[in-house]
């Protein structure tokens, strides 16, 4: 890796571009320590939020000046609560209409549209109208969590902080993900899954120089709110979880049911915009409408006011009847999708909890009827809640770690991780894009959801060049060599002892004399190409310099080896396809037939 | 760099997929799921086989006893001559390597990757046999190794070979294998959450859902294999731990430093010892034997070093032992592992460079405590810490091993002090030296291994995106001649591709012409009275504006041709655009600006590079 990076400097000065080149390592330590300053801010910003939420929720439901957490849905009733989420819609759709049209939505699509499209630079109004048009709405009552808003909060501050200093694209998208990865831990405590999340939504690449500022900031965000919050679990749960052999069914169940919900929380929402879009009134009238939506539902389930962060952890702890469970999943179903639909600014990661946690404890109910020693509701819930988590947002691997981190429930690994798993397996078979990806894929950006390494930077140029090449002697004339050679774009020309001259180029030859010799139309001026070359980096120097077809020298002896052309880089990418081919196994008692790659050595090229 | 002078990746010569005749298979994940089910299972019992084995081993040759009760060597009675049983075992595994199987030499993960990368992820059977028993024969004669290497190389061994049973393909093979390593590390130390990560971080080089799936079940079931047979606490035995957060985070800071230096010292003196032992005179068959004098001598004074040392381990973790003992182990344990493993014998590097790093954190700590008495560090949380955080340094794993230390000990405060240790090691490793004790053995045969994983360029980008919209087409009745004329005078036009449709006046696609059709014309006759019809391709492969580059180049390298005409989904003679190879590289390098074009920011700093 350090050859390669220090040969891309020597190409790029070479060739005299403003162009500077980076490698993964010089901008390590800026980049980590940039990252520690993002966490601690998106730490800081998570807690300014939530505080600001419970300010204006404390002020609307409960009539005091505070910034502790009060629940609404726990506050003395009033009829005009009902106009409470209305007001707030109206207030978040005139921000929209007139500030800042960006700050619609959850958050994280907004966040990844960013990283997709706009190389990682984010509006600086953002930072400031995000946060607060989430305050708006989560603090009247919108049944959202502050999760997506300080989502996008930290993804700003993290594009902010990089556009003041020189920075690439791929630096800024680091330090967005910093910020998003902060701002997640800074809300649940959970330095894992924030830094996973990062990593499966954000920065679409695995790799070191990106996971180890994400790895800071995200700590560095979880310290922060330790230290405003203490250090215990956000939604902590006992499981004390037994393996029963009778529950596993129920359990792969639970599984497929998960996948089903998610496909309908993600239709129901998209349902919900699609038809809030069709109406032909003034903007902020539109989430001042789904606000009164949710307003009417609160007027049944209080439950679906605000983040609801005490009604998850009451559902996951305390007993309910099937009833309540299940009416309080659908209500709030219902208050997001249309709440979200019309417009307002919310994230969709705390109502998924609630959906989740409500209709797998349901679930688990029902299964107590069936196997009466199983599990305990909690756990079901929180099962659920992480499968849901999984397949609505595509992203499971973050999903296991969440749940775990956020309960505290370690011990509980199992039921969680087949679950999930299973979810997600199913969710494959139904849905192709995710609840954060429909809104790009509708707009025509394709979303990355596999990172491989790239074969071109496994490969050398050895692997991938033509060995054998038609080479013309110096001394030979043009009527000579022209039909042997016109089917290349450019021919080797070697003196009697085979060694490497130059170059000939066809172009030169359609309009050549017959008597002239090789020697008088040889090009000196070709690019230096090594075998033991790493492919990507010729494939960069293909593009910036022009090349099209080049020689192919050994590093040490300066002979001749082979031809590389730009098609040949493309090889590079058969690599890729080989492993997808099937082979026929030994079951099937063709073990002869198997192919590899000594049995095609040297077939290539003929 | 002495790198640069082996094979490549593969030989020269690429099969290539033109040569296969065969089309690429879906890749089959219920199966694929299912098939791992089995892996995780058969993993979680070879895991507590070999478990057992090496207790065995360990009975038979330090205690002459048939049992198999896992035991440590430590409280052996036979003075002087427990010198000789290392030379025993390493004789053996020599043997065994010599006319058995090389591959089982080393600490099984690289072993492990270079199946993956160059192997088609297929391991001999014999390998998946002999592995195991070379381990337990090397540590029950007293090495210093951990079993986990070896399980890893087995279960992926198994893995491949379930595989290789059906028609797989090689990508499919790949994620089985990885099952299998992921099952056999949950199964050893259960801890599931970093198995599955290992997989991902060490053995797979992708990151996607469809690995993910079969990973998850693997290891979980595994996981459960562990409890069944083995009971369900961890593998050591880890008290309440006081990580002194946030008052101690300076001196994690440094403890990072220190570690990531640790680290890449392990994997220099490994490397130094082994081709130390590469200038011997003698076969290779015998210098297990030879590294071993060197670890009988070590053991014979610190008796500790011998064996997989899981005791030892949790003694530090829990503060049993003092500082003077700590700092025994942490310079012979070291040692002992560079010269038995560089010698090229069969054995874990996990549990060898827990016991080293666990004692560095440990005396770390300790030292701390008495420049400044104020700080009151717990040993053991800086133990637990630097054994995170060296091997995840080491190995270029940094998640994997900081989920490892938490779910050893599973305990929430653990967690931050563990990512900001580990991570800043990672860093300092990563500066320090470009490959990890993994990797570099690899890179010595020439190999070159990236193990950053990207989205693929070719898969982001649509065809209309980049395609050339004015190529210029040519008429059916134009003669060869004509053309070539165009290109001799460096008409623009003509020059801009290799290749031209060909497009008759309805404007309907009839063929293709390229400038190699347009030679072995003018070849064939001097005169080029042919048309460009007959000279060139009719009925050309074609690509679509909505399709993605990646399927464009698949069938470029299908069909063995450099340039497609694109044409409309509705009228599919229509050509509406040219795609050559060259607009296909440029898309790639659009992207790769992303990462090497540094825009001016709004503040500019002297002093950052």
């Amino acid at each position: 890796m350090g050859t390669s990076v220090s040969k891309r400097a020597k190409i790029q000065n070479g060739n005299g571009s403003e162009k500077r080149s980076i490698g993964s390592r010089d901008r390590l330590l800026v980049l980590a320590s940039l990252g520690i300053v993002v966490g601690i801010a998106g730490g800081l910003v998570a807690e300014g939020l939530l505080r600001t939420i419970n300010f204006i929720t404390d002020l609307l439901y409960w009539h005091r000046f505070s910034s502790a957490y009060l629940p609404p849905n726990q506050a003395p009733h009033h009829w005009w609560f009902l106009l409470l989420p209305a007001a707030g819609g109206l207030l978040v759709g005139l921000l929209i209409n007139y500030f800042s049209p960006e700050i619609k939505g959850d958050g994280i699509p907004e966040a990844m549209a960013v990283v997709l499209t706009n190389r990682s630079i984010v509006k600086p109004r953002v930072g400031f109208f995000k946060p607060l048009s989430a305050a708006i709405t989560v603090g009247t009552g919108g049944p959202f969590g502050a999760e997506g808003p300080i989502i996008q909060t930290g993804a700003a501050l993290g594009s902010i902080l990089s556009q003041f200093i020189p920075s690439s694209p791929s630096e800024r998208r680091t330090l967005l993900a910093c910020g998003a990865a902060a701002g997640l831990a800074g809300v649940f405590k959970t330095p894992f899954a924030g830094a996973m999340m990062a990593v499966e939504l954000l920065v679409f690449e695995f790799r070191a120089r990106s996971f180890i500022p994400i790895a800071l900031a995200s700590a560095s965000g979880t310290l922060v709110a330790m230290g405003f919050r203490g250090g215990n679990p956000v939604f902590p749960l006992e499981t004390n979880y037994h393996f029963h052999a009778g529950e596993l069914p129920f359990f792969v169940l639970l599984g497929v049911a998960c996948a089903g919900l998610a496909w309908l929380m993600t239709k129901a929402l998209y349902l919900c915009e699609d038809f809030f879009e069709e109406l032909k009134i003034w903007f902020p009238l539109i989430p001042a409408l789904g606000g009164l939506c949710v307003g009417g539902i609160a007027l049944f389930y209080p439950q679906v006011l605000g983040t609801g962060y005490a009604v998850i952890a009451d559902l996951l702890s305390k007993p309910h009847t099937v009833g309540q469970f299940v009416g309080i999943g659908v209500a709030k179903l219902g208050a997001f999708a249309i709440a979200l639909g019309s417009g307002a600014s919310g994230g969709t990661f705390a109502p998924a909890l609630m959906i989740g946690g409500s209709l797998g404890a349901a679930f688990g109910k029902m299964v107590h009827l069936v196997v009466p020693n199983s599990s305990t509701v909690g756990l079901y819930g929180m099962v659920a809640t992480a499968a849901l988590f999984g397949s609505v947002y595509r992203a499971t691997p973050s999903a296991i770690l969440f749940m775990l981190e956020v309960t505290g429930a370690y011990n509980a690994f199992l039921p969680v991780f087949l679950v999930a798993i299973i979810s997600d397996l199913a969710v494959h078979y139904f849905m192709r894009t995710t609840i954060n990806t429909e809104r790009l894929v509708r707009r025509g950006t394709l979303v990355p959801e596999a990172y491989t390494v790239d074969p071109m930077k496994m490969l050398r140029v050895r692997d991938v060049m033509t060995p054998d090449v038609d080479t013309v002697r110096a001394t030979a004339k043009v009527s000579e060599f022209l039909t042997d050679v016109m089917a290349h774009g450019s021919v080797p020309v070697v003196d009697e002892h085979d060694h490497f001259l130059g170059m000939l180029r066809r172009s030169d030859l359609i309009a050549a004399s017959p008597t002239a010799t090789a020697e008088s139309m040889l090009h000196k001026d070709f690019p230096l190409v090594y075998t033991d070359d790493v492919v990507h980096d010729i494939a960069l120097r293909f593009v910036q310099e022009g090349i099209g077809r080049c020689p192919v020298l050994d590093r040490e002896s300066g002979e001749l080896e082979g031809i590389l052309t730009a098609f040949d880089l493309l090889k590079a990418k058969d690599w890729e396809q080989m492993q997808e081919m099937p082979e026929p196994g030994r079951l099937w008692g063709l073990a002869l037939a198997r192919f590899g790659v000594q049995d095609k050595e040297g077939n290539l090229g003929q | 760099m002495q790198a640069d002078h082996g094979t490549g990746l593969a030989v020269p010569g690429l099969p290539r997929m033109q040569d296969l005749g065969a089309q690429p298979s879906q890749f089959r994940i219920l199966i694929l799921s299912l098939l791992a089910a089995v892996i995780g299972l058969a993993s979680g019992v070879i895991a507590w086989i070999l478990y057992h084995l090496i207790g065995f081993f360990t009975n038979l040759f330090f205690f002459h006893r048939i049992s198999f009760q896992f035991t440590s060597a430590r409280s052996n009675l036979l003075g002087p001559w427990e010198i000789v049983i290392p030379v025993i075992g390493g004789v053996i595994v020599g043997i065994m390597a010599k006319y058995g199987s090389p591959k089982i030499k080393g600490h099984g993960i690289p072993e492990a990757m270079e199946a993956v990368l160059v192997g088609h992820s297929k391991i001999e059977p014999r390998v998946a046999v002999l592995k195991p028993l070379s381990a337990a024969i090397a540590i029950g004669t007293g090495g210093p190794f951990g079993a986990e290497g070896p399980i890893i190389q087995t279960g992926g061994g198994v893995g491949s070979l379930i595989g290789q049973l059906f028609n797989t393909t090689a990508a499919e093979r790949k994620v089985l294998l990885a099952c299998g390593a992921a099952a056999g590390m949950s199964a050893t130390f259960n801890t599931p959450i970093a198995g599955v990560i290992l997989s991902i971080e060490l053995l797979l080089f992708e990151f996607k859902a469809r690995s993910f799936i079969p990973l998850v079940i693997a290891s979980t079931l595994a996981t459960a294999v562990h409890w069944a047979l083995l009971g369900r606490g961890p593998m050591f035995a880890v008290g309440r731990i006081d990580f002194g957060v946030p008052q101690g985070l300076p001196f994690y800071v440094v403890l990072g430093l220190l570690c990531g230096v640790a680290a890449v010292g392990f994997s220099k003196a490994l490397y130094f010892v082994e081709d130390l032992f590469e200038k011997l005179p003698v076969d290779d068959m015998w210098w297990p034997a030879i590294g071993a004098v060197g670890l009988g001598v070590i053991g014979y004074f610190v008796p500790r070093v011998l064996g997989v040392g899981y005791d030892t381990i949790g003694d530090i973790l829990n503060n049993h032992l003092v500082m003077k003992m700590l700092l025994l182990v942490l310079i012979f344990k070291s040692l002992a592992l560079v010269i038995s493993l560089g010698s090229g014998t069969s054995g874990g590097l996990l549990a060898p460079m827990f016991m080293s790093s666990a004692a560095l954190g440990g005396v770390f700590a300790a030292l701390v405590n008495r420049v400044f008495p104020a700080a009151h560090l717990a040993p053991t949380g800086f133990a637990l810490v630097a054994m995170g955080a060296v091997f995840g340094a080491a190995a270029r794993a940094p998640f994997t091993f900081i989920i490892f230390a938490f779910e050893i000990t599973r305990n929430y405060d653990s967690v931050l002090p563990l990512m900001l240790v580990t991570v800043i090691a990672d860093a300092i490793a990563m500066l320090l030296s470009p490959s990890s004790i993994m990797t570099e053995k690899l890179v010595r045969r020439g190999l070159h291994i990236d193990q950053d994983y990207e989205a693929d360029v070719l898969q982001e980008v649509s065809v209309s995106e980049v395609m050339d919209r004015n190529a210029a087409s040519v008429p059916p009745e134009m003669t060869v001649r004509e053309l070539a004329d165009r290109v001799a005078r460096r008409d623009p036009a003509a020059t801009a591709h290799q290749g031209h449709p060909i497009v008759d006046h309805a404007g309907h696609l009839v063929g293709m012409v390229t400038r190699s059709d347009m030679l072995r014309a003018l070849e064939k006759d001097a005169s080029g009275r042919l048309t460009v019809l007959e000279a060139g391709t009719k009925d050309p492969i074609v690509v679509y504006p909505d399709e993605l580059l990646a399927e464009a180049v698949e069938r470029m390298l299908r069909h063995d041709i450099g340039r497609l005409p694109v044409v409309s989904r509705e009228e599919p003679d229509h050509v509406i655009g040219y795609l050559g190879r060259s607009q296909v590289m440029a898309a790639r390098a659009r992207r790769l600006e992303d990462e090497y074009v540094r825009e001016p920011g709004w503040i500019h700093f002297r002093f950052l590079p």
